[in-house]
């Protein structure tokens, strides 16, 4: 087992100096305070301004503690901004794929439908956005429970509630699945919420490779699977390269 | 096979974007590079052009990259703009003359005031279809040209070019100094105030007026044709297509039938409306412009309605006051709470463009209360936008008598979904968001696409169309009428708070003026019906007259009153839908002889009454607008009325009028009303240069027409003095004054019918 890691206890060592203190601090404050050079204090204090552990003041350069670590606890990815990220990624794999398109986000238990797009047929659809979704028994859902292992606990202690008669609701069985999401890296669902309907779903991750979401396409299972009853491939590829792209968009801009 | 994919470059007010298209228009690759604003002085905005040429070689390899595709699977580029922008470079060391003049620059505002009221702005307005204005890129080029040491003669010399930012990439593109293609498109050329509108080409006149050498000018090409292949950053690419990007978004929205409209949602938000083959000159404050132009084929011409503020105030509202972290968490704010709380903001930042075109107003925040909290200021914020397109949507309706069927909307305010379903709410049509946001670059790839034989014709395009979103109106419509009517009282509030120097101005001879300048009135029917006007027809020498008059609706009835007034209902206090098949659009009650009679505001008189108020300094403001009443009244029935307030007016509309309209009440027209009293109105309104004609539909046509001629809130003449109002000296006013004498007719008798 490696030993612990020097630059992180030197980031919480920042943290802390910045905690402590009633003012902003600058560079060499913090360096000289901490007998680190100058360049390894500033190195680390652009990372943790990069994840908004730390703010610095535009015209004095010197550093605070950032807003986004007072929120540690909740949800740090906007639903909205989630969507605004998404949308033209979103737009491409329904226009690709012919089927709907739905982002997710872990809301209390269910999926929270965060951004939707009709199946591009014309066809008279509702937007379904705000709408909840059993996270059990379906693709995003899977997706979300696989990579939070505290959702998982919870809802593993409730009763997992049948939609039809392909629904996951044996707590051994759902761990077995969420195991093999995770190996896989994406999730499907066929006619485990509604009959005849499937979907396929990947996980979408922000900084340092944490999940803030799902994206997936759901439509008819002859559509959405093949002879044997499995996802197509070509769309699970086209779900992948969406949920890979909104990834790299939440990645760079922060 | 390898897959073949279009390029798209949009050119941005902030940010370059390069976007990859495949076959079926899906987006295939993004890259972006902002370019830095600047400010050297107030009211002034450059870019520097070669900033942005480096973005664009950077960002369009970066896309190839990201598709992993090579320079030989893009088979066309399209490049949309920023419009009006305005580069000068040298045609031998391809420099820049200086940073890029933005749209949003004013220095030229004495320019254009010096143009104001004069015979060159008459030829302007009528070959460009535009009002002279800073907008525009003539008055930029002749700025530069004037304030830079020896550039006209270089300029007459050939040595330097002009263009929009879309000639400026194509010419580096294409090689720079080293044979640079120089042209540009019609949709472009269209906002510079030198083309010709119906020619499409540069007109001699308009070049004289702004004194800019011919040989600076790029050609004037189609939108959608190869103009070259690309020698730099894409080699051997076809360059076959350049747009303005509001007219690409058009493009890409597949706008291509004659009554099929767009708003694009950006940090303004442009409501585009397809009127085929001919321009149609807007009464309601909208500019005409070409659409698109493919190959041969003959130009598609369009209205605009264009608001100045709405991303942008989400913008404010997240930088400015930093009550949000990023403009999408707007929706997590307001949806915190149900309503706005009684909050309304009218972002009058720099004045309000259409369809009011006021730009001494400035924005309000107003129904303040202890109770309201940053959610519904959120609210308001939204709402702002929802509101203000619903006054665009009005102004449309009521130029092209076609009432709007369903919005199909664009550009990244759409994933607001509180926004969307608040517009749809307002509007009370559904509105559509397409498969594809970035509507604009895909307009830019669909034409490139089109003129390099990639797609084969305009219904495939179509067909590529599909909906991604739909929102249906839900808010009841008697909400809907309190909100909006609180809302038409927040925008009053905006009004006058910059204080124009040349206000108490020309009034005496401006209410004929006005009365002149509503002959012009080029409506377009459904069926290409065009409506003769019998009598003489007045053309734009004497809606110059009428300048001034504008400039003093514009003070107080910049509102079309039917939108200013709060809508009358017809006794039973249920609020009205819109009847099927009412070709206007307009609800009961906004039929044109109901609206005349609402607080005066179509009656030339008013200026008088209004101009005796303004000069009082102990006066204490205007009067209140009055709340529309369900029936009509007496004249003298209100005891309060000042003596001689609406003297002029009553007058004019003689007795047949006397109980339709008192103290500038309105009150319903709607379909019960008697026929021949309807028209007998119309009639007293329009003067000697109506001619009645037989039939009630047809009459109800002429209400709109009648209020579209003598309504002031007119875009043509409106659009020009906003965006001089308060600039003008008391020397300058007093010479605009003369001008204004000298054009001005002889009067008529306002009283004879």
């Amino acid at each position: 087992m490696p030993g612990p890691i020097q630059s992180i206890e030197r980031a919480a060592a920042i943290l802390r100096l910045l905690a402590d203190g009633s003012r902003r601090l600058g560079v060499s404050e913090i360096a000289d305070s901490l007998g680190l050079a100058r360049g390894t204090a500033h190195g680390i204090l652009r990372t943790l301004q990069g994840v908004g552990f730390v703010e610095q003041d535009d015209e004095t350069g010197k550093y605070q503690l950032g807003a986004r670590l007072l929120h540690l606890g909740t949800s740090y990815l906007d639903v909205n901004e989630l969507r605004s990220r998404a949308i033209n990624w979103a737009d491409a794999l329904a226009a690709r794929s012919g089927e709907a398109v739905r982002l997710g986000t872990l809301l209390e238990g269910r999926v929270l439908v965060v951004h939707h797009v009709f199946r591009p047929d014309d066809t008279l659809q509702t937007l379904d956005v705000g709408a909840l979704l059993p996270l059990h028994a379906s693709a995003l859902g899977k997706v979300l429970l696989a990579y939070d292992a505290n959702a998982a606990a919870a809802l593993s202690q409730n009763l997992l509630e049948p939609y039809t008669r392909r629904t996951i609701t044996s707590a051994m069985a759902l761990a077995r699945a969420l195991a093999e999401v995770r190996d896989n890296g994406w999730a499907a669902e066929v006619g485990e919420m509604t009959v005849g309907e499937a979907s396929v779903a990947w996980p979408i991750r922000g900084h340092g490779g944490l999940v803030v979401g799902a994206i997936g396409i759901s439509g008819a299972v002859e559509r959405i699977c093949d002879g044997k009853g499995q996802p197509k491939s070509t769309l699970v590829t086209y779900v992948r390269d969406a949920a890979r792209a909104v990834s790299r968009d939440l990645g760079v801009s922060r | 096979m390898v897959e073949r994919y279009v390029m798209a470059v949009d050119q941005g007010t902030s940010s370059t974007r390069c976007i990859l298209f495949d076959h079926g228009g899906r987006l295939v690759a993004v890259t972006q590079r902002e370019h830095k604003q600047h400010f050297p002085k107030p009211g002034w905005v450059e870019h520097d052009p070669v900033e942005i040429w480096h973005n664009l070689e950077r960002i369009a390899p970066e896309a190839l990259a990201q598709a992993g595709a090579t320079t030989g699977q893009v088979v066309a580029l399209g490049i949309a703009n920023q419009r009006e922008t305005t580069v000068l470079w040298d045609r031998h060391t391809g420099r820049p003359v200086g940073r890029a003049v933005v749209w949003q620059d004013t220095r030229t505002d004495t320019l254009v005031d010096e143009l104001s009221g004069s015979t060159e702005e008459q030829i302007v307005r009528k070959r460009c279809g535009l009002p002279p204005a800073t907008y525009f890129s003539a008055p930029k080029v002749r700025w530069l040209l004037d304030h830079t040491p020896g550039l006209r003669q270089r300029a007459e010399h050939g040595d330097v070019l002009f263009g929009t930012m879309e000639s400026w990439l194509i010419w580096n593109l294409t090689g720079g100094p080293d044979g640079g293609t120089h042209v540009t498109d019609v949709t472009n050329a269209s906002r510079t105030l030198l083309m010709d509108l119906t020619t499409l080409n540069w007109h001699d006149e308009l070049l004289a007026i702004f004194g800019v050498p011919r040989q600076m000018l790029p050609e004037i090409r189609p939108s959608a044709e190869t103009y070259g292949l690309a020698r730099r950053v894409l080699p051997g690419v076809r360059i076959s297509a350049a747009l303005g990007d509001q007219q690409a978004a058009l493009f890409g929205q597949t706008c291509f039938t004659q009554g099929e409209a767009k708003c694009t949602y950006g940090t303004g938000s442009f409501l585009l409306l397809n009127t085929g083959h001919e321009p149609i000159r807007s009464t309601h404050g909208l500019l005409t412009t070409v659409g698109y132009k493919i190959g041969n084929e003959p130009a598609v011409y369009a209205l605009e309605g264009s608001i100045a503020i709405t991303g942008a105030l989400v913008q404010w509202f997240r930088d400015g006051l930093g009550l949000i972290g990023t403009a999408a968490e707007i929706e997590t704010l307001a949806r915190s709470v149900d309503d706005n709380g009684g909050c309304y903001i009218v972002p009058a930042f720099s004045g309000l463009f259409a369809p009011h075109w006021r730009n001494e107003a400035r924005g309000v925040i107003v129904g303040l209360t202890s109770y309201v909290t940053k959610g519904h200021l959120a609210r308001a914020v939204l709402e702002a936008t929802g509101w203000q397109t619903r006054e665009v949507v009005d102004a449309m309706n009521a130029d092209t008598e076609l009432a709007l069927k369903a919005l199909k909307v664009d550009g990244g305010m759409t994933a607001d979904n509180l926004l969307m379903q608040f517009i749809a709410d307002v509007l009370d049509i559904p509105v559509m968001r397409p498969m594809a946001i970035e509507t604009v670059s895909l307009g830019a790839a669909y034409a490139a696409g089109l003129a390099a034989g990639y797609w084969p014709d305009l219904e495939v395009l179509h067909r590529n169309w599909h909906r991604a979103a739909q929102w249906l109106p839900a808010m009841n419509a008697g909400r809907r009428e309190v909100e909006y009517e609180n809302w038409h009282r927040a925008v009053e509030r905006t009004f006058d708070w910059i204080k124009p120097s040349e206000r108490l101005c020309a009034v005496s001879t401006s209410a004929r003026g006005a009365d002149r300048a509503g002959s012009q009135s080029p409506l377009h029917g459904k069926a290409g019906r065009r409506r003769k006007r019998s009598g003489h027809r007045i053309d734009l020498g004497e809606l110059l007259a009428g300048q001034i008059a504008d400039r003093r609706h514009h003070l107080f009835g910049g509102v079309p009153a039917q939108r200013r007034a709060p809508r009358p209902v017809t006794g039973h206090g249920e609020p009205q839908r819109r009847p099927e098949g009412d070709a206007h659009g307009a609800r009961p009650g906004q039929l044109g002889t109901a609206r005349k009679g609402e607080v005066g505001a179509d009656d030339p008189g008013r200026d008088h009454w209004r101009a005796g108020l303004e000069r009082d300094p102990g006066h204490p403001g205007l009067p209140p607008v009055q709340p529309a009443i369900g029936r009509p009244r007496a004249l003298g029935e209100d005891a309060n009325e000042p003596p001689g307030t609406y003297g002029l007016g009553r007058r004019r509309h003689g007795p047949a009028d006397r109980t339709r309209i008192v103290r500038g009440h309105g009150y319903d027209a709607g379909p019960g009303q008697d026929p021949a009293q309807r028209r007998l109105v119309d009639v007293l309104h329009l003067g000697q240069e109506h001619e009645p004609t037989a039939g009630d539909e047809q009459r109800k046509h002429q209400g709109i027409k009648e209020r579209d001629m003598i309504g002031r809130d007119n875009g043509a003449a409106g659009s020009r003095d906003v965006l001089q109002a308060g600039d003008l000296g008391p020397e300058q006013q007093s010479q605009r004054q003369a001008r204004q004498h000298e054009l001005q007719e002889p009067p008529e008798d306002p009283g004879a019918i």
